[in-house]
């Protein structure tokens, strides 16, 4: 039996020894405690829902760093194997077929692999405990948090690292292996055919848009977190093939507008975006990371802004208290406080198993329709008068309101019939309505009336007090006035800041992974330079040759950075918007159907980010051709 | 004829490895207007070296190199790129074109440099594209070219803002004998039809023979 303490206490939490059973030791306490009310302070389930929308932030995460990884790595790849190629002439001239030279490649791209895993997966750590560090403030801030992986975790990022690279250099391995022994050896430039900007690659790209807007709208509720899965990757691919028919277009038809405001200098730098592919996978690596890094923002600001507001958009009073033995003497005693001006004792029940399945509502709360909504509110799809009417329909017979979260979870619509599991046994209530609340892990509770709940689950005792009071030295009033009663008083103030500390940890650690991907793509932007750095030199040096003065090509060059920082800019904000769209529905699938909302400093920062990052790599690229001899450069000594 | 180019004691040395390596050694010499003058020598005679530094892309080490009787060593980097866009004319043995431009901007490049507009160059460009038999190609980028074809580019590019000098470093280097004859033709019409003066490097003897004056580079010093 537990032994309560001499304190005043209305809640105590109970440690387990490690190797007791949960669920024997719950039903143990509660047959032994008839008179208290036993649960565990957080379900399995609700830990599960509350941390689903975190993991699914990662994921998505995950799904965008890897296709920019990707990408860096096949850039990278790419002029990695010219520089090889005298090499692989060689060794072709004395024998060693295609697939003996593309074997050696693709083991030099796993030794990669396997040198990025083990720095990956010692830098990774090293965020990971960042991390953790990060969202150790507010109430977890004296919190001694454990960092839990496993060595198959280590292992699967380390395959992970090794296939990426692998499969990021199949196809310009692929590609090396169509050059004859004779182009290799002689290093003869081949004639290429340049793909042209056709109508038909447009439009097969924007299929791949609309398909992956399509598949947000397959009606498939179970399989909905795949679909909107592939719809994102989709969206990226077709805004990656997008992206160089809109600059190839762009391009073409500002080149007066350009003129007219950088001159010649302007055209020569437009007409070298249209045709370098080392501009458009710089603009190509801005996009993506500008619609990463507005998406995370923009969604997890949204989830923060939610969960910060529930508390002061959902409860209209001051203080809730709570206690064991709150019934109506308890009430009576409350009302003729002379400093609360008006109180509301709420009746509910938590964890009810509905339709005879593992399906439980977190809370179901017992209200009077009467006055209920002068103390909570929640939005509601209609006028005010309608969402009265919707409540007082709790009155006539057994019904039932929901959250939208849990009509969604439960594949419910209005009129649909739930059984509820109560003390009494199956007790059948009809849905007569539904809104849109985040309290309760998202929304997770539903309304029956008061009279319905005290009589099905044979509940006497309030679960909680709302009161309104302007004084501020009522708590101490309260604590004076019931003093055997082991209340606790809450103030919306307190609430309001808990909920703000704990979002906190959130928005530290999803800002700090947007960093994350601005500073890859920054180093994805570099190496893309540095990897076109040769031809880049030689280009300049031909064009000085020519007799461009040093000025004109640092204008040209910044003209270039410009246009490539306004489009990736752009494109990006356009790409995050429609990231932010499949998030809605990836929320929605997850059942945690925040409202986004879009801040438009967040895209305005970014796109501003993206300007300068591109400014910043040319510069550094300018700086490092800045003394170059040209006639060095000619010879390509 | 006039002279065109003067070149005054030059010496020319490489710092490797803190020693100094001389490459030419103490040039005098001249090259008059409208001529076709051909230098040769063996691989390290100091010939690309020393038509990079008539086109101004490389300093003397001592010495002076007059262009038109005015002096290219005492220019600024300013002076030098816009002598080398109004006089000059550069022909490349890899041709060296712009990767991103298509034939039309190679060709027009000069101008879009020298702040003119390209439609003032529009009957010029025309008649260099059917000169160098490039019509059908103006739109393709370099790497959609064949070698022979990227040389007629680089020298319609050379041409257009009609220079008084072209300078050529190994021109046929790159292709095979036929097309060579070609563009050798093609320079040798240039020059006797248009009085453009020629300088190219070249170890080619057949190439040589298209020139009207030969200069034998042997250990950075002239021996003809």
């Amino acid at each position: 039996m537990l032994k309560l303490p001499q304190e005043s206490v209305s809640e105590l939490y109970v440690v387990l020894k490690t190797d007791v059973d949960k669920e024997n030791a719950l039903q143990k306490l509660s047959d032994e405690n008839p008179e208290l009310k036993v649960d565990y302070s957080y379900s399995e389930e609700e830990i599960e829902e509350e941390s689903k929308n975190l993991i699914v932030q990662m994921y998505v995460l995950l799904i965008i760093i890897s296709i920019m990884s990707f990408y860096i790595i096949y850039s990278s790849f790419k002029v990695l194997i010219l520089e090889r190629m005298p090499v692989i002439g060689t060794f072709r001239s004395i024998g060693a077929n295609k697939r003996q030279t593309s074997l050696m490649l693709i083991f030099e791209s796993s030794v990669y692999g396997v040198l990025g895993g083990i720095l990956g997966c010692f830098t990774g750590l090293l965020i990971l405990y960042i991390v953790v560090r990060m969202s150790m403030t507010g109430n977890l801030e004296n919190v001694n948090i454990e960092l839990t992986f496993s060595v198959i975790d280590i292992i699967i990022a380390f395959l992970w690292a090794v296939v990426l690279a692998i499969v990021s250099a199949i196809l310009p391995v692929l590609s090396a292996n169509k050059k004859s022994i004779k182009t290799i050896v002689l290093n003869q430039p081949e004639i290429k055919q340049v793909k042209k900007s056709s109508f038909v690659g447009f439009m097969i790209s924007l299929i791949i848009i609309c398909a992956a807007i399509g598949l947000l709208y397959v009606p498939f509720k179970k399989g909905a977190i795949v679909f909107d899965s592939i719809s994102l990757v989709l969206l990226i691919i077709g805004a990656f093939r997008i992206t160089s028919y809109i600059i190839h277009f762009i391009a073409s038809k500002f080149e007066k507008l350009y003129s007219l405001f950088f001159g010649n200098a302007g055209l020569i730098a437009l007409k070298n975006i249209k045709n370098s592919s080392e501009s458009i996978n710089n603009v190509l690596l801005l996009t993506l990371a500008v619609a990463t890094a507005i998406s995370v923002f923009t969604v997890t600001g949204s989830i923060v802004f939610e969960i910060n507001n529930v508390v002061s958009s959902s409860y209209h009073f001051d203080y809730i208290i709570k206690s064991q033995s709150m019934n109506d003497e308890f009430r009576d005693k409350l009302v003729n406080i002379e400093e609360i001006q008006d109180s509301y004792g709420l009746f509910s029940q938590r964890n009810v198993s509905i339709n005879d399945s593992e399906k439980t509502i977190n809370v179901v709360e017992g209200i009077d329709t009467h006055n209920y909504l002068d103390f909570r509110s929640f939005d509601f799809e209609g006028t005010e008068a309608e969402k009265k009417k919707c409540i007082e329909k709790l009155d006539s017979g057994k019904n039932i309101i929901m959250t939208y979260m849990l009509m969604d979870k439960y594949d419910l619509k209005e009129n649909d019939i739930v059984s509820l599991e109560t003390n009494d046994g199956k007790v059948d209530y009809t849905v007569v309505g539904s809104f849109y609340s985040m309290l309760e892990s998202g929304g997770n509770y539903a309304l029956i009336s008061e009279e319905n709940l005290k009589e099905d689950f044979n509940i006497v005792n309030y679960s909680q007090f709302y009161i309104k009071s302007e004084d501020p030295a009522i708590e101490t009033k309260l604590f004076l006035e019931f003093p055997n009663d082991n209340i606790s008083i809450t103030s919306i103030d307190e609430l309001i800041e808990v909920s703000k500390k704990s979002s906190e940890q959130k928005t530290n650690i999803f800002n700090g992974l947007s960093c994350v991907v601005i500073i890859i793509c920054f180093f994805g932007l570099l190496n893309n330079l540095i990897m076109n750095y040769l031809e880049r030199r030689k280009t300049k040096a031909i064009m000085r040759s020519i007799g461009m003065t040093k000025s004109k090509g640092i204008l040209i060059v910044l003209v270039e950075a410009l246009t490539c920082g306004i489009f990736g800019g752009l494109i990006g904000v356009a790409e995050g918007l429609g990231i932010i769209h499949i998030s809605k529905f990836v929320m929605k699938a997850i059942n945690k159907p925040y409202a986004i909302k879009i801040n438009p400093s967040v895209f305005v920062m970014f796109f501003t980010i993206a300007l300068v990052s591109s400014v910043l790599s040319f510069v550094f690229l300018e700086m490092k051709t800045r003394k170059m001899s040209i006639s060095e450069e000619i010879k390509g000594r | 004829m006039k002279k065109i180019v003067d070149v005054i004691d030059v010496c020319k040395s490489f710092y490797i490895a803190g020693e100094e390596v001389p490459i030419l050694k103490h040039i005098d010499l001249s090259i008059k207007k409208g001529s076709f003058t051909s230098i040769m020598g063996p691989s390290g005679s100091g010939k690309s070296t020393f038509l990079y530094l008539l086109g101004g892309l490389d300093e003397p080490t001592s010495g002076d190199i007059q262009i038109n009787k005015k002096s290219i060593v005492k220019l600024n980097d300013k002076q030098k790129s816009n002598m080398r866009l109004k006089n000059i004319g550069f022909v490349f043995q890899f041709y060296n074109l712009v990767p991103t431009l298509n034939v039309r901007d190679n060709i027009m490049l000069p101008v879009l440099l020298d702040k003119k507009k390209a439609k003032d160059y529009e009957e010029r460009y025309k008649e260099l594209i059917e000169i160098t038999g490039l019509s059908k190609r103006e739109r393709n980028l370099p790497c959609e070219l064949s070698g022979g074809q990227q040389q007629r580019v680089a020298i319609a590019r050379a041409l257009i803002n009609d220079p008084e000098i072209i300078l050529a470093d190994e021109p046929i280097g790159n292709l095979d004998s036929i097309t060579g004859k070609e563009i050798m033709e093609l320079f040798s019409k240039l020059n006797r039809e248009k009085g453009v003066t020629f300088i190219q490097v070249t170890h080619s003897l057949e190439a040589s023979e298209y020139g009207d004056n030969l200069i034998k580079l042997k250990d950075g010093k002239v021996i003809k």
